[in-house]
């Protein structure tokens, strides 16, 4: 077996690895990247569909981009270009009063107004608490500063950490449509929106950035996966050495301390490892309860038996919805009721398949037509909650799955089904399965998620983060804290 | 129909204790129903420090754990390293929480290659069957399976010889024997330099009865708990639950090793135990350590504060009246600033029926322990 | 009776239940003239006892109490009053396939006791908590909206972040044993016990008791505790509204046209009756009515009082067990799947039973020979989502939980001479609980704590000033017996001291 020695290393080549191994080698470290599959991206990347469509792999629009990242690594001009900034909400009733959430103040408010006039009016209260609350929760992950909020928004953040999203919103709105729009967001990653907590998702959401707009959702030109051509062509550009079908067998870990990792045929001897896997497969990959008999029992609680399944197809026709004009650039959200997701949580839960879903559709060909050869579509589908693991088995239900969200579709896009020509379903089990978000990592340091008890093992990946999102902002604080460190 | 398992359970020796007990007084540990005192604990304890007396220990917990990866867990779980330990040896050694705090204290001994006992005399089961686990090993409660009886006091080997036990071990061996009829385990993991026969449950009277009758020679006495625990006081040892609590948070930074005088437990060259880093990093910076304190009146003063001057410096934890020494003594935890032999102390007893206002009684730091081991119980 | 018009007295307390008479007692005690008003025609609320069957009594809403703080329970000389607390009974699961299980609630011998011991002194501490704040000066309104926050987070917090199936799940070894626990913990209510924040109901009812001779004993002791102390209780008068002046509460207005002066008011209905029932909408700040509209309740019992002509033979087979609950088939799915059901108005599949042979541990319920059961049914919605609560719903429900308890324990329904089903809606017609919620609101994590009833104020001061909140909807309320009352009357006499209430 042979040795080589680095100055640190970056497990997963996703959009986490990438961003850490460009900082650090922007900080002209010897940095080596292991990506275990054949391409880099990891679930942000391309993947093909056959007929030379590319579908997104997993994350089929991005709205977490830590802006500093794409500032730093000057993404913009390694080629990062977005094709839609902020893209509508939409939510289609068979009744047609259609619910659309743009950035349009008075169409939005029109629109709210069909369902509910005292929601209508609610509605800019709403997002200027929300956003309020958001800026303060910002504060918390975006520096490494200590919590700098006044004594009136912390203790808002505090309470909203107790309360269900439901329960919050039934305070604001009455109109089951906007609430049930609203809680797709808030039920990311495992939450209940009954639980106690996951209002904060839902302020956690609002946080977010991307292309300079608070809460907004982008479509980068050329799909996903150009933001992983842009990371890994600044980071090779900086000096990272970016390995594929480099799979970590083992790491090594002495004295509490770790000292590198071992792949098949050879080790790699660092001082610094930063994984951007989940915390329990990083820590299944050290010797057992190497980061402590506690953290490990933590670990095994945490975990989560619903999780997010993704649905694509390819169409040989622009679908068109039935009736109304929308814009086709929209994310449609398809929640029956507010209810609908407490409950698909609650099925999911205890491993059945819930009776309705909700999902989120998006129609990447008609944002960006590249993605898809002339006459051809896309359609991308993320349904959640979903069980991790349904009676019967994944394998046997794939099917069952397409066939439901093709059925809510043909309900308001006539005849959907039979423009199919492919279908790629991605289940729960096959998208990294996620820990439980945990509601109070939203309000805690960020430093407190990237270190792990393995001095010199930092976590960079969605792990970090309190809700998995593609963001890049965990691996560019943990870089530069064990960069601090080390000096 | 399910029946509940029953909360106080009997020890294998209870049929003879009951007889033994002339005070009827009774109490329970980890379970088990125990004399407190047969007759006078004070006279027990003399006795086990000046002839020889047994006691019933088969309350202490014990686990036998077994699989593969036993020796990776056991170094990992204990702050001495096992892996040296060869068959029929065992050592004392900690356990700590992640934070580096006192999660337990006990025995290992080992068996076999990949056979090992624990015993401890506070239970732990949820990190031990987690731990285990973790290093496919599987873990067994076996307190209930036997039953232990020690043999205390300088003429503890003559009364084990008489009985027909040949009684050559060294300190925290073990072996196990075929004694007239019966499977047992003789062992030296006791604290107070006695030995301690295993055995199984039906064997217990015909156990008790040899040692008795082979002990009658000597005026062997049975003691009780309190005698027992009284031993342990004069011998400065400090045990979880009774002396102090030990952390049940598996990230808890309190109580710390140094805090309870237990580092000697510890062995810093052993690198891979759980709670290393967080031990090294906190013990610098402890400012409590253990003592032992005399004080000079006639009466215990448990989890009393103890003052320097004006200034409160810590708190005793066990305490009791030592009719060896004439005086009663007690474990504290002070600050380190007066932990030196010699200072002297004040104790603030709060007001009770005999003493119906505040007292102030003066209390001196002595070195632990406050007597040898009679000629030299376990863990 | 009638009271003179333009009475002035001290204090008025709305409601004579427990907190109302042990308020009334330490306030009586410091000398100040108290009148208790009670709008039945006698003291106790859900505190009572009362016949259903000619012979057979029972009391109607609950079985058990949850403890009253020692302190407090001395203060009132309660033991020698006749009102004493019965050791934890041993509680019985019957499961599906005829086995039972037994299980104690002794303390600190099981990792169950374990368990409802750290509850218990998380109990102790939130009302010690509760107490400390009544302390703490009272600021207007206006300020203390902008106030410091109390700088330690209150006792008990952890148990707002997990869910009863993790609590108990890390705590007690075994499937069986767990789904005992939350049984325990869940009946007569509606959780999921698999959302976080359920946890708290183990601290709401770990440690809840019954009294010696019955819950009357209780509201006498109370209601001597008071008398004796001087306080003037009428009972059959209902306050029907509250005059405020300048943002203060000055005069109590009975329902018959009657005008009661009082320093402080002490309201014992839960948060919404108090506020709603009693002012005029438009007095009420915008922030509170906003609160209270959110205040959510969970009215989930329904209570089933059977007398039988003996013990059935499948009941006596379960011998001292008898003395204590007796859950049937307790299962964490079946509690969710409940819960669903109670979410949307539908009356539960297998709504979660428990059944009490009250007559055992107090044989002067039923004429000798014969035995009487309380059934508390769980997840049973106040408002059903196709309508009233109508003749045939209720007759439905009750064969429904006869059928259960059938299957559990044959032979029981042939035993029945008379039978009286209390549904939400009966609760509270009858003692006013708003929903027919007892515990004053639901057992959420955002209505816990620091966050009951969540008024900004601190302790059992309101933004009305000169009007405090004792019952269920205080964070002492939910949790024991006595305490929202008592801490009530601390903060009058305190306020009362610093002249705030002139």
């Amino acid at each position: 077996m042979s040795g080589s020695t680095c100055d640190a290393i970056v497990i997963g080549g996703g959009i986490s690895g990438l961003a850490a191994a460009a900082y650090l080698a922007r900080s002209r470290k010897r940095v080596v990247l292991l990506e275990a599959a054949d391409t880099l991206g990891g679930l942000c990347r391309n993947a093909p569909l056959g007929d030379g469509i590319q579908i997104p792999f997993a994350a089929h629009a991005l709205y977490a981009l830590d802006q500093r990242v794409v500032k730093d690594l000057r993404l913009t001009r390694h080629g990062l270009k977005f094709a839609a900034r902020d893209m509508p909400l939409a939510v289609l009733r068979s009744d047609g009063k259609h619910l659309v959430l743009s950035s349009n103040a008075r169409d939005t408010a029109r629109s709210i107004a069909l369902q509910s006039q005292s929601d209508a009016e609610a509605w800019p209260r709403f997002r200027g608490e929300l956003f309020a609350l958001a800026r303060a929760m910002r504060s918390l992950w975006w520096d490494d500063q200590a919590l700098r909020l006044g004594l009136g928004q912390q203790t808002a953040l505090e309470r909203l950490s107790r309360t269900g999203a439901s329960a919050w919103l039934d305070t604001w709105f009455e109109s089951d449509v906007l609430k049930a729009a609203l809680l797709f967001d808030a039920a990311a990653q495992a939450l209940s929106p009954n639980e106690p907590g996951s209002a904060l998702s839902l302020v956690w959401r609002a946080a977010q950035e991307i292309c300079g707009l608070q809460g907004a959702v982008a479509f980068p030109l050329g799909g996903p996966g150009t933001l992983v051509d842009a990371l890994a062509l600044a980071a090779r550009q900086a000096g990272a050495d970016l390995r594929t079908r480099a799979k970590v067998a083992r790491l090594i870990v002495a004295n509490d301390g770790i000292s590198g990792v071992e792949l098949d045929n050879e080790t790699i001897s660092a001082p610094l490892v930063f994984s951007t896997l989940p915390a329990t497969e990083t820590f299944a990959l050290a010797p057992a309860a190497a980061a402590g008999f506690a953290h490990a029992r933590d670990l095994a609680a945490d975990r989560t038996r619903t999780g997010e399944a993704k649905v694509t197809f390819a169409l040989s026709e622009l679908p068109t919805p039935g009736g109304v004009a929308l814009s086709l650039g929209s994310r449609f959200i398809f929640a029956e009721r507010p209810e609908t997701l407490a409950y698909a949580y609650r099925a999911s839960a205890l491993g059945h398949f819930p009776d309705e879903i909700a999902f989120e559709m998006i129609l990447p060909s008609a944002i960006d037509p590249s993605l898809a050869p002339a006459g051809r579509h896309i359609v991308s589908a993320l349904v959640r909650p979903i069980p991790l693991a349904p009676d019967g088995g994944w394998p046997q239900r794939k099917a069952e799955l397409a066939a439901r969200v093709a059925g809510v579709l043909d309900r308001h896009f006539p005849s959907l089904s039979q423009k199919i020509v492919a279908a790629e379903i991605l289940t729960p089990d096959e998208l990294s399965p996620s820990r439980r978000a945990d509601v109070t990592r939203m309000l805690s340091h960020w430093g407190e998620r990237t270190q792990t008890p393995i001095a010199g093992l930092m976590l960079c990946g969605a792990s970090a983060e309190p809700v998995a999102a593609v963001s890049g902002r965990a691996a560019r604080l943990a870089v530069a804290k064990a960069l601090e460190r080390k000096r | 129909m399910k029946t509940p398992a029953p909360f106080v359970r009997a020890t294998p020796f209870h049929a003879r204790a009951a007889e033994a007990n002339r005070g009827n007084a009774w109490s329970a540990r980890n379970g088990v129903t125990l004399a407190t005192v047969y007759s006078n604990a004070d006279d027990e304890a003399l006795t086990a420090r000046l002839r020889v007396a047994m006691a019933d220990i088969s309350w202490r917990w014990r686990l036998a754990l077994e699989g593969d990866g036993v020796t990776a867990l056991l170094s990992r779980l204990f702050t001495r390293d096992v892996s040296k330990l060869s068959p029929g040896q065992s050592l004392k050694a900690l356990w700590l929480t992640d934070g580096g705090a006192v999660r337990g204290a006990g025995l290992v001994a080992r068996y076999g290659r990949d056979k090992f006992l624990v015993a401890s005399s506070e239970p732990d089961p949820d990190w031990f069957q987690f731990a285990a686990s973790a290093f496919a090993t599987t873990a067994r409660d076996i307190s209930a399976e036997e039953g232990g009886l020690a043999v205390i006091g300088p003429y503890a080997k003559v009364v084990l010889e008489r009985a027909g036990i040949e009684a050559a071990l060294e300190p925290l061996q073990f072996r196990k024997l075929f004694w007239r009829g019966l499977d047992v385990t003789l062992s030296r993991w006791g604290e107070h330099g006695g030995y301690e026969i295993w055995c199984k449950p039906d064997d217990g009277i015909l156990v008790w009865d040899r040692i008795a009758r082979a002990g009658a020679a000597f005026g062997i006495l049975s003691a009780g708990l309190a005698a027992v625990d009284l031993l342990d006081l004069e011998a400065g040892i400090a045990r979880p639950d009774r002396d102090y609590q030990a952390a049940r948070d598996g990230f808890a930074k309190a109580p710390t090793p140094a805090s309870l005088g237990l580092e000697r437990l510890i062995d810093a060259d052993h690198a891979e135990f759980n709670g290393r880093s967080a031990w090294l990093a906190n013990r610098e910076t402890e400012p409590k350590t253990l003592v032992g304190i005399e004080i000079d009146m006639d009466r215990a003063a448990p989890h009393t504060p103890l003052l320097l001057g004006e200034r409160k410096v810590g708190h005793t934890l066990n305490s009791h009246y030592s009719p060896a020494l004439r005086r009663t003594i007690a474990l504290a935890q002070v600050e380190r600033s007066a932990a030196e032999p010699g200072t002297s102390l004040t104790l603030t007893l709060s007001p009770n029926r005999e003493t119906p206002d505040f007292r102030t009684v003066a209390a001196r730091v002595v070195a632990l322990p406050f007597l040898p081991a009679p000629d030299s119980i376990a863990p | 009776m009638k009271v003179r018009s333009s009475l002035r007295y001290d204090v008025a307390i709305i409601g004579a239940g427990a907190d109302g008479l042990a308020a009334a007692a330490l306030l009586a005690r410091a000398k100040l003239a108290t009148l208790v008003i009670e709008r039945n025609e006698r003291c106790g609320g859900r505190v009572t006892t009362r016949e259903f069957h000619p012979g057979f009594r029972a009391s109607p809403f609950v079985d058990e109490l949850p403890p009253i703080p020692a302190s407090l329970h001395w203060a009132l000389d309660l033991s020698r009053r006749g009102a004493i607390f019965l050791p934890a009974p041993l509680s019985t699961a019957l499961w599906p396939d005829r086995r039972s299980t037994i299980r104690r609630s002794d303390f600190g011998f099981s990792p169950t006791g374990r368990l409802l011991k750290q509850a218990a002194f998380s109990v102790e501490a939130v009302c010690r908590r509760a107490e400390i704040d009544s302390e703490i000066p009272a600021r207007s309104w206006p300020r203390m909206l902008g106030r410091k926050r109390a700088p330690q987070p209150w006792p008990g917090a952890a148990w707002t972040s997990t869910s009863l199936s993790q609590s108990i799940g890390t705590a007690v070894p075994g499937a069986d044993e767990a789904a005992h626990v939350c049984a325990g913990a869940l009946w007569g209510r509606a959780a999921d016990p698999f959302l976080a924040g359920t946890a708290l109901h183990l601290l709401a009812s770990g440690r809840s008791r019954t009294i010696m001779g019955g819950l009357e004993r209780m509201a006498d002791a109370l209601t001597g505790a008071a008398n004796e102390a001087g306080a003037e209780i009428r009972c059959g008068l209902e306050a029907s509204e509250i005059r405020t002046a300048e943002g203060r509460a000055t005069i109590v207005v009975l329902a018959d046209g009657t005008e009661i002066e009082a320093r402080a008011m002490i309201s014992t209905l839960d948060l919404r009756r108090s506020f709603l029932s009693l002012f005029k909408w438009s007095e009420l700040p915008p922030l509170l009515l906003n609160r209270i509209r959110n205040f959510r309740m969970a009215g989930a019992t329904a209570r089933l009082l059977l007398a039988l002509d003996r013990l059935p033979d499948s009941l006596a087979g379960l011998g001292e067990a008898l003395r204590g609950p007796v859950h049937l088939a307790p299962d964490f799915e079946t509690a969710a799947q409940a819960y669903a059901a109670w979410c949307v108005g539908l009356i539960p599949e297998a709504p979660p039973l428990t059944l009490r042979v009250v007559s055992v541990s107090d044989p002067s319920l039923a004429p000798v020979g014969g035995a009487v059961i309380a059934v508390t049914a769980g997840c049973i919605p106040y408002r059903l989502f196709d309508g009233a609560w109508t003749h045939a719903r209720r007759e439905e429900l009750r064969m429904k939980i006869l059928a259960q308890i059938d299957e559990a324990l044959p032979g029981v329904s042939s035993h029945i001479l008379g039978a009286e089903l209390i549904v939400p809606p009966d609760i509270e017609e009858q003692i006013g609980a708003s929903e027919g919620d007892l515990a004053g609101g639901e057992l959420a994590a955002d209505q816990m704590l620091d966050l009951r009833p969540g008024l900004e104020a601190l302790g059992a001061r309101t933004p009305i000033r000169g009007f405090y909140l004792a019952g269920p909807s205080t964070a002492a309320g939910a949790l024991a017996t006595c305490a929202a009352g008592a801490i009530a009357a601390a903060t009058v006499l305190a306020d009362l001291k610093a002249g705030r209430l002139r």
